[in-house]
């Protein structure tokens, strides 16, 4: 049987152990169950919150001006004293009532904490500014001349893409996804292998293929793994987000998400790829040498893959600094470093090549030594073996 | 003549400060039942995970002559071998079929040959309506049965099965004494370890018993009861009374056991008893006597060296 064959049935394995249609779907069904709820919520809440209310007004005259028409608010002119008032209150045929005491103040009295008296008083205090500047003999040109603010340009010298913070948005979301399938990878590379270490599955496994044949497939799987959950990130995300725009799209501000170019999408995907396939290899190899998950202080190796999406997002702001092209060029942090500086600023021509040729040869090394490691470590029983067993069986021909 | 399909010469594997396996050397032909005996570290273990390239001997060396090739052990034989590890595990949360089917894509089957080669296997084991259930919602011994499969169903040329009868009930135990008999008809040829001396005696072509990492006694059952000669246990009916130590000591004897009103007494190979029984005849009131072949028990007991006791 050919080496590829044996990984590729590994991949098949590890892939649908982790990755099963029936939890997807579900998985997919509550999260559009969830949009459909939040969306619904959203919905009657915007729409209780925009309830018409009916409200007594006493002494409008006081206001030298006609009352301004407010959203959602019927006016009830009254001269009714106010206890009459707040019996109405209190029999609900009222909503509230605003005494108008003179031209700049007034009292809103209402039974509980409701949403139209905001509306009340910026409507009225909007009233009162227009007919100040009136009475003051300010024309409308005059006015909006005193509004306006002095425009600036600015513009930079070193070339750079424009960016509104959308870029930021951009760089969030490439380290949210890689995150994504760094840590399920992870954690499932961590449970998979400690789990057959303890179930003794590695003796009939080895006897049939090479270690390295069982790492390699065990990579490709959880590749395969973590990109069904980025997928599903997106996809879920999509849903809920959709779900929003739904209610409130035109209550939302205005803002847009730019997608890279199809280039630096495709430069972003092969780098990530790489990137997993590295931090993989590393700690699947390193995981063969735990050999109780429950007490081994090594299970918080797993956290490493994190260092380098912590040092992308802190170069962020310095995106073209010396340190920058630095993690981008490292072979274990240019998998995030790179991806964030492609989205967000110009990067040198040579940087990318130069990331995937260094990542590619660190992957090639980590195969060979993670491959000798595993090989020892997922028959190790019984104990964990010491930083000079691992180095002796990485030197191990 | 026919090459041997496994050739072990002076194998040795050390461990820190152990040697597990100390100067192995032994045949196994094709198509044979070879038995590997010893007691718990003896080396059994340490050679088999040699025999299939899990680890590597410190010296000496290891071929293997598979379906007309000559290969050392490791990945390239792998597909025409069969094991059945000592350390029985089995990927707990997955169904049955496609445990089976993956065990086989590992040996080389294409996984539709794999599913079908499992679902005989299944239907076999009367397994066959519980194919999508998960392997843990089998009984021990069901788990066993499955775990056995996977290690047979690609119909390997040799046949490693590392203590197969541990922890099967008697009727499993019967099960797959037929599957290994079946598989041997088969022209498998089969190479195990057990402590069931009943059950190896009764399946075993040839023996080797280990001891200290080394081959201590090795040949067909008949070898092995030869070495130590016919009629070799003498089983003596007595009275109540007597000193078993005076047999115990007695030149011509290597083992007494007492078991109420029978002693047991394993003879010492060549040596005349008339004298023992004119001692045993002077220290105990002898009911009758009888005479019995020793069987691979005791053949084991004696040759291991067991401490002579008498039974409660």
């Amino acid at each position: 049987m050919s080496y590829n064959r044996q990984v590729l049935a590994v991949a098949r394995w590890e892939f649908l152990r982790f990755v099963k249609l029936k939890q997807q779907l579900v998985s997919f069904a509550v999260m559009t169950g969830a949009g459909i709820v939040f969306g619904a919520a959203g919905y009657f809440i915007a729409k209780a919150r925009s309830k018409p209310v009916t409200v007594a007004l006493v002494s409008a005259d006081r206001l030298g001006m006609p009352m301004p028409k407010v959203d959602a608010v019927t006016w009830k002119p009254s001269d009714s004293d106010e206890d009459a008032l707040k019996r109405q209150l209190a029999a609900k045929t009222l909503d509230g009532y605003v005494v108008i005491a003179s031209p700049d103040s007034a009292r809103i009295v209402l039974r509980e904490k409701a949403r139209w008296p905001t509306r009340v008083r910026d409507a009225l205090s909007q009233a009162r500014q227009v007919r100040a500047v009136q009475e003051s003999g300010i024309t409308p040109q005059q006015m909006a001349a005193l509004q306006t603010q002095m425009s600036f340009a600015t513009i930079y010298t070193k070339q750079k893409r424009d960016s509104d913070g959308a870029d930021e948005a951009v760089a969030f979301g490439i380290l949210f996804l890689v995150f994504a399938g760094v840590m399920s990878g992870a954690g499932y590379l961590f449970s998979g292998i400690t789990g057959e270490k303890q179930l003794r599955v590695t003796d009939a496994v080895l006897s049939a293929i090479p270690p390295r044949a069982w790492l390699d497939g065990k990579i490709l799987g959880q590749l395969g793994v973590a990109l069904v959950g980025i997928v599903n990130t997106v996809v879920s995300l999509s849903v809920l987000g959709g779900a929003v725009f739904f209610v409130f799209g035109d209550k939302l501000p205005s803002f847009s998400i730019p997608l890279p170019a199809p280039l630096v999408l495709a430069q972003v995907l092969v780098l990530v790829l790489l990137g997993l396939v590295l931090w993989y290899a590393l700690l699947g190899a390193f995981t063969s040498t735990i050999d109780d998950p429950n007490d081994s202080m090594r299970s918080t190796v797993l956290l490493l893959p994190m260092l380098p999406m912590y040092l992308a997002w802190l170069i962020k702001a310095k995106a073209d600094s010396g340190l920058a092209v630095a993690l981008s060029t490292f072979p274990l942090t240019s998998y995030a470093a790179l991806p964030v500086r492609l989205a967000t600023t110009t990067t040198a021509w040579w940087e990318f090549p130069v990331a995937v040729v260094l990542l590619l040869g660190a992957i090639w090394l980590a195969r060979i030594l993670g491959g000798r490691l595993f090989a020892a470590g997922v028959q190790m029983y019984g104990k964990e073996p010491n930083w000079r067993e691992m180095f002796a069986a990485m030197r191990a021909a | 003549m026919t090459p041997p399909l496994l050739n072990v010469d002076q194998v040795v594997k050390r461990y820190a400060t152990v040697t597990a396996v100390d100067g192995v050397s032994l045949e196994v032909r094709p198509g044979e039942r070879f038995a590997l005996l010893g007691p718990n570290g003896a080396g059994k273990s340490s050679l088999i995970r040699m025999i299939l390239g899990l680890t590597r001997p410190d010296a000496g060396g290891i071929t293997l002559h598979l379906d007309g090739r000559v290969a050392k052990p490791g990945h390239a034989s792998a597909a025409r071998i069969g094991y059945l590890p000592e350390e029985r595990g089995l990927y707990q949360d997955v169904p049955l079929l496609r445990t089976l089917t993956y065990f086989a894509t590992l040996r080389g089957m294409t996984p539709k040959d794999g599913e079908q080669a499992a679902r005989q296997w299944l239907e076999r084991l009367g397994l066959a309506d519980r194919a999508s259930e998960p392997v843990k919602a089998l009984s021990k011994g069901n788990q066993q049965k499955v775990q056995l499969a996977s290690a047979l169903l690609h119909k390997p040329t040799l046949a490693i099965l590392d203590e197969p009868f541990s922890g099967l009930d008697p009727l499993n135990q019967e099960f797959l004494l037929g599957v290994i008999r079946d598989l041997s008809n088969d022209g498998t040829t089969v190479l195990f370890s057990a402590h069931q001396m009943q059950l190896v005696e009764r399946l075993a072509d040839r023996i080797a018993i280990m001891q200290h990492g080394k081959v201590v006694l090795a040949g067909t059952p008949t070898q092995l009861a030869d070495a130590w000669h016919a009629g070799d246990l003498l089983m003596l009916q007595v009275a109540d009374g007597g000193d078993l130590d005076v047999l115990q000591r007695h030149p011509a004897v290597v083992g007494a056991v007492r078991d109420g009103n029978e002693i047991r007494l394993t003879l010492r190979r060549s040596v005349p008893v008339g004298e023992l029984l004119v001692e045993a005849a002077r220290g105990f009131t002898v009911l009758g006597v009888r005479t019995e072949r020793a069987s691979l028990h005791d053949i084991y007991v004696q040759t291991l060296g067991a401490p002579t006791q008498e039974a409660a």
